[in-house]
């Protein structure tokens, strides 16, 4: 074919032109690591990137979330390891105060023990965080979960816990509950207390309520109170509106006495003075104590058995309260046990998810080395070789042979 | 026996120097554009006829043409304006396409940083400082969002004025072809009908330069050329040029249009009807690439706005008021097609470019509503095992509907029921993924063990066995500082595939439209060399007809010097022959 010499050198140049634009290519890929210089160079890897970009990022986060949800279980659960050591000491002092052999003075060493015992208990309900917010009231973490009251101390907090996500598809609860832990302490289930009074010069009993008329249930304290030595009459007092709900009737053991939807059962030969306070089955620790405090604070009244009975009756009945609020603590940290558990597991997990992401990365969109390097050196060659053949061949001109 | 030979002499002596002259012409114009190597075509002159044969009278230069083939011309045309239309498409394209993956200018980063603050906010909800770091973030995200936004605007205006000035260089194009026509019209008649070679050359270039711009039809008419452009539009009629102008589209305000005046009527022409060249590629990216990539970036600012705004407005935040909207979204515009006769009118509620409008409402990092409005309690003194779930809020929820507090009693029966509802509050329950709706007032609804329950735009679930008595309340949530339960609605959205009919996250969008551009920019660049190739073969094939080759001119410059020695010695023989008669009178 015949050759125009303008397009000789015009192709020259468009050559190399195409080649310089090549090796400045791979010079970028090698130079920045990366051979997604832009999306053109491989639309789907781009994209695939960008995805596994955010995989990546996210399971990322997801390890920041389980580190921060570790802190805040593993703070949580010292804590609570210290509220079961004041619990374990709380049985060892109800137990010793349920000694037959103490006086009076004893007995109020022992209240004083217990008071303060409750008083460091209180202290731990009320912990805070190190942002100062307090970990048991809930999401109110600017609400102090426990306030005293004449009764023991009521919750103040809500019953939201804080959920953290700590996985795609999974959340934790990282925060526990104040009424969780220290309160929720049922003797049985749909049971109402009833407390004989301190006072009570008698060892007649009353048992625990059950519910038999549901649409009555108030959810308010009663007491029952007696007339005549031994009781002739009794009567119910609904504690929490002042009402009197059974007027005086006459007693005669077993006495069954029905008051807000309740049936207890009263054995034994009551006395004028007696009282049996039912109180709703589901109390708080700091109820508990109070009650017990209250209990040996006051004594078994005139040192007779009927009195150290009654005692004593409080008293196992706070122990068993005690081991039950015990049992909810220890329920709160085998949860925050296996949270952490969880979180562990989880962190095994996102290791290993986080490898499979950055190595799926690299694969995209880092450069093959070996590869670039011999593309470099191979396009380098070439560029070589035609810039010799051009500066050969360029010299092929008729004119010069003829000077 | 007149034989001229002086006269044949002088004839060679002619037809050599024009032979020269020409290929003088050819070395000088060796690379010159757009020049055809010209061919000074020699013919023998009529000879004489004698009775004993009939002599030579010499040779004559019968015309100069150009080496020329229109058919390789026209291929070159065709593939010129496909190079171009791919070359300007690269052009626009090649800037958004390093862009849109750039680590430090994209989206994906900013995206991925912004909920991740969240996220944060997330395990600590109460602390200012995490607020202030997820509302910085959130302002780093409408930042890049309008960055993006104006660099890829700014291609639609770059497109915009490329389409002015290709449309002036046309109109350039077109009043030249239109004199070029004219004066070669001219040159063939002072000429005897030769060909002016140089004005052929001229307006072949001119042709050549126009295919760059748009897409090229010639229809010769006797020696003027008919020029049509794109899909028939008459440009060049004979002397006469037509000339064209930009209007603002009657669609979009934002876009040019090439219209066509015709008898003081200024006619728009569709892009379709004008393809190839700068002109067509600036279309094609504007309609193909420019388009979509805006509309993908709005619905992503509009959709991602939106669903954080609804969700924000689904919380509390620490002040306990409801979220408030955290993001602005374009006003919605309609445009009205300015052509347009009738008087209909059309509204909508979103459109695109979408993201130019995206922006954040406040800077005030507590408006961000990490908590939900509502709280759900059981009673301490509750005695049965029945559990209330958190409780969630569905849209149209106020603060009004929680407050006051409602609590509802539970009452074992049988049947076993709870009541308590509000009197004016209808209440729906769901009890095995079977609805029921209660008019109000509810009364007494029967209870069953994992039951969910609405009422007031409010919906939780109850399950265990409650005990009678039993009271389970549900309220605003008040002073709950620590509630994370709408930051984690928040999070989970930029994973929920809430874009395209709900089959895509908004990395999934952004990560397609990053796809899109790395294709439509991969193949832009493939096709575009692709016909930079077929151009290029093309130019050879018509540059082996067309070009100069030195090495040959320089053959038939030396071939033309000899020729021309030669009928120097024939004139001297001539004249000697001349001398040699005149010297037999023997005087000399």
């Amino acid at each position: 074919m015949r050759i125009s010499t303008a397009s000789v050198y015009q192709d020259a140049v468009a050559n190399f032109n195409n080649m310089q634009s090549a090796i400045a290519q791979s010079t970028n890929e090698i130079s920045s690591g990366n051979a997604l210089t832009s999306p053109s160079v491989n639309p789907t890897a781009s994209a695939e990137v960008l995805v596994a970009q955010q995989g990546s990022s996210i399971n990322t986060q997801f390890g920041v979330n389980r580190s921060n949800a570790n802190n805040s279980l593993s703070t949580s659960d010292s804590i609570l390891s210290g509220v079961t050591n004041l619990m374990q000491s709380l049985e060892t002092q109800i137990v010793q105060a349920n000694s037959g052999s103490l006086n009076s003075a004893d007995r109020s060493n022992i209240a004083t023990q217990l008071q303060g015992t409750m008083n460091q208990l209180m202290t731990l309900a009320n912990s805070t965080d190190s942002n100062g917010n307090y970990m048991f009231s809930g999401s109110t973490v600017g609400t102090m979960p426990y306030t005293a009251t004449s009764n023991g101390a009521s919750y103040n907090g809500n019953q939201e816990t804080q959920m953290s996500q700590i996985d795609t598809a999974q959340q934790i609860p990282v925060t526990v509950v104040g009424s969780t832990i220290f309160g929720n302490i049922q003797v049985s289930p749909n049971a109402y207390f009833s407390t004989p009074g301190t006072g009570n010069t008698s060892a007649a009993t009353m048992s625990n309520g059950t519910v038999t008329n549901p649409a009555l249930v108030t959810g308010d304290n009663y007491q029952v109170s007696f007339t005549g030595t031994p009781a002739t009459n009794y009567s119910v007092t609904d504690t929490s509106t002042g009402a009197v709900v059974v007027p005086s009737s006459a007693f005669a053991s077993p006495q069954t006495v029905t008051a807000g939807g309740m049936t207890y059962t009263i054995n034994g030969a009551p006395t004028a003075g007696d009282q049996f306070t039912m109180q709703p089955g589901n109390q708080n620790i700091f109820q508990v104590l109070t009650n017990a405090i209250t209990a040996l604070k006051s004594g078994p009244g005139t040192a007779n058995a009927a009195g150290q009975t009654n005692l004593s009756n409080s008293l196992t009945q706070a122990n068993s309260s005690i081991s039950a609020s015990l049992n909810n603590v220890l329920d709160v940290r085998d949860q925050l046990g296996n949270s952490m558990q969880q979180i562990s597991s989880l962190n095994n997990v996102g290791q290993t998810l986080g490898l499979a992401f950055t190595t799926n990365i690299s694969n995209l969109e880092d450069t093959n080395l070996a590869q670039a390097a011999s593309q470099l050196a191979l396009e380098q060659t070439t560029y070589k070789a035609a810039q010799e053949a051009f500066s050969s061949t360029s010299q092929l001109s008729l004119l010069s042979m003829l000077r | 026996m007149p034989v001229d030979v002086l006269n044949i002499g002088s004839s060679g002596l002619q037809a050599a120097q024009i032979g020269i002259a020409t290929t003088g012409q050819n070395i000088t114009n060796a690379s010159t554009p757009g020049y055809s190597e010209e061919v000074a075509q020699q013919v023998q002159a009529p000879a004489q006829g004698y009775n004993f044969g009939y002599v030579g009278e010499g040779t004559q230069v019968s015309t100069v043409v150009r080496e020329y083939n229109q058919l390789l011309s026209s291929q070159i045309n065709s593939t010129q304006s496909a190079s171009s239309q791919f070359t300007a498409y690269s052009n626009l394209i090649t800037p958004l396409d390093n862009l849109v993956a750039d680590p430090s200018a994209g989206l994906s980063p900013v995206l991925q940083s912004f909920f991740s603050s969240l996220q944060n906010l997330s395990s600590n909800p109460a602390s200012v400082a995490s607020m202030q770091t997820a509302m910085s973030s959130a302002q780093t995200l409408v930042a890049q969002f309008q960055s993006l936004q104006t660099q890829v605007n700014q291609a639609g205006t770059t497109a915009n004025s490329q389409i002015s000035s290709e449309v002036t260089s046309i109109n350039t194009d077109a009043q030249q072809l239109a004199a070029v026509n004219q004066a070669i019209q001219i040159g063939y008649a002072v000429a005897n009908n030769q060909p002016p070679n140089s004005l052929l050359d001229q307006r072949d270039q001119l042709i050549n330069q126009l295919s760059q711009e748009t897409q090229v039809t010639v229809v010769p008419e006797g020696n003027m050329d008919n020029i049509f452009i794109g899909n028939g539009q008459p440009l060049v009629m004979g002397s006469v040029a037509n000339s064209l102008t930009t209007v603002t589209s009657a669609s979009n305000p934002n876009n040019l249009e090439v219209a066509y005046t015709n008898n003081g009527v200024t006619q728009p022409i569709n892009e379709a009807d004008l393809p190839g060249g700068t002109l067509g590629g600036t279309f094609a990216f504007r309609t193909n690439s420019l388009s979509p990539i805006q509309n993908s970036l709005g619905q992503i600012a509009i959709v991602l706005g939106s669903a954080l705004n609804a969700q924000n407005a689904q919380g509390q935040t620490v002040q306990g008021t409801l979220g408030a909207a955290l993001f602005t979204i374009a006003a919605p515009v309609v445009n009205t097609n300015t052509a347009n006769t009738g008087t209909g009118q059309l509204t909508a509620t979103l459109t695109t470019p979408g993201a130019s409008g995206f922006g954040l409402t406040t800077t005030d990092p507590t408006q961000i509503a990490s908590a939900a409005p509502i709280a759900t309690s059981i009673a301490t003194t509750n005695t049965g095992t029945g559990v209330m779930t958190p409780g969630s809020v569905s849209a149209g929820f106020v603060l009004a509907d929680a407050t006051p507090s409602t609590t509802l009693t539970f009452a074992a029966g049988p049947p076993a029921t709870i009541s308590g509802f509000p009197a004016a509050a209808a209440v729906s329950t769901t009890v095995n993924g079977v609805t029921t709706a209660i008019a109000a007032p509810a009364g007494a609804v029967p209870y069953t063990a994992g039951m969910s329950i609405s009422f007031n735009n409010m919906t939780f679930s109850l399950s265990g066995t409650p005990a009678t008595g039993d009271t389970f309340t549900v309220g605003a949530n008040t002073n709950a500082t620590g509630d994370n339960r709408n930051v984690l609605l928040m999070n989970a959205l930029l994973t929920q595939n809430t874009m395209n009919n709900g089959t895509a996250n908004f990395q999934g969008v952004y990560a397609q439209l990053v796809n899109a551009v790395g294709n439509t920019t991969s193949q832009v660049n493939t096709t575009g060399a692709t016909e930079t190739s077929l151009l290029t073969a093309a130019t050879k094939q018509q540059q082996s007809i067309s070009g100069v080759n030195l090495d040959q001119e320089t053959v038939n410059l030396l071939q033309y010097q000899q020729v021309y020695e030669a009928c120097g010695k024939l004139i001297s023989v001539a004249s000697q022959n001349f001398s040699t008669v005149l010297s037999l009178d023997g005087t000399s």
